[in-house]
């Protein structure tokens, strides 16, 4: 499946409105489900999500184990992990997703190298303003 | 003729298997920056912006609704390599 690149509102160096691969998906939590979008992030190591999210979807963050990021301004973010499930809009399977619960105002969902680039095959194709997900066949031949 | 086949396979499929992205810019602008939002499902209409989303969440009815926040345009976004520290 094939999506385009949103147009986000933030201009690049030459005033064009930069696009970034987003992608609508559901998390799947135990009071209620949300629908949001997520940035494919190959950069990242893992999945960040914002702290404000675990309150709706019913989860505990102070029950969580813990871990500070620090990005390129070398500022620390504290983290609290979880595994959530996840499901990819036109994807049928639910994804156990490890994420960082991150408590900053500059993060909203990024989907990140761990487990997300394992269950699909993300192939970015900027020059057509296009990106591609695949479920991997390797990876949910083991789920099953 | 043999030769117009693929393009017109591949023309099909392109217009069959690439998703539209939703158009953002007529939903929301500048003033949004920082604020937790709420669009239908159908990406047409901005049901509600607000300062927390817990409030947001409450305060739109609809089941299917897409909520996000949206990240200060003026700041480019640099996707990091992180470096974990534990705690």
């Amino acid at each position: 499946m094939k999506f385009e690149y949103t147009k986000s509102l933030t201009r690049d160096s030459k005033g064009h409105f930069v696009s970034r691969p987003l992608l609508e998906l559901e998390l799947l939590g135990k009071e209620r489900i949300l629908t949001v979008f997520g940035l494919v992030d190959s950069g990242a190591d893992m999945s960040l999500v914002n702290a404000r999210y675990a309150e709706l979807l019913g989860i505990v963050l102070d029950e969580l184990p813990t871990k500070d990021f620090v990005g390129i301004s070398d500022s620390r973010v504290h983290t609290y992990f979880a595994e959530v499930p996840i499901r990819i809009k036109y994807f049928d399977k639910i994804l156990y997703l490890p994420v960082a619960f991150a408590d900053s105002p500059n993060v909203d969902i990024l989907l990140g190298q761990e487990e997300f680039f394992d269950a699909y095959r993300i192939r970015f194709e900027k020059d057509h303003s296009v990106f591609e997900l695949q479920a991997s066949r390797s990876y949910w031949s083991h789920e099953l | 003729m043999l030769l117009f086949v693929p393009s017109l396979i591949h023309c099909t499929y392109m217009e069959r298997d690439v998703v539209e992205a939703p158009d953002l810019h007529r939903l929301i602008d500048t003033s949004h920056e920082g604020k937790w939002v709420a669009i239908s499902s159908d990406h047409q209409r901005l049901i509600a912006a607000n300062d927390d989303l817990i409030s947001l969440e409450r305060e739109v009815r609809e089941k299917a609704a897409i909520f996000f926040r949206v990240l200060p345009s003026d700041l480019g976004y640099a996707p990091r390599t992180i470096a974990q520290r534990s705690v």
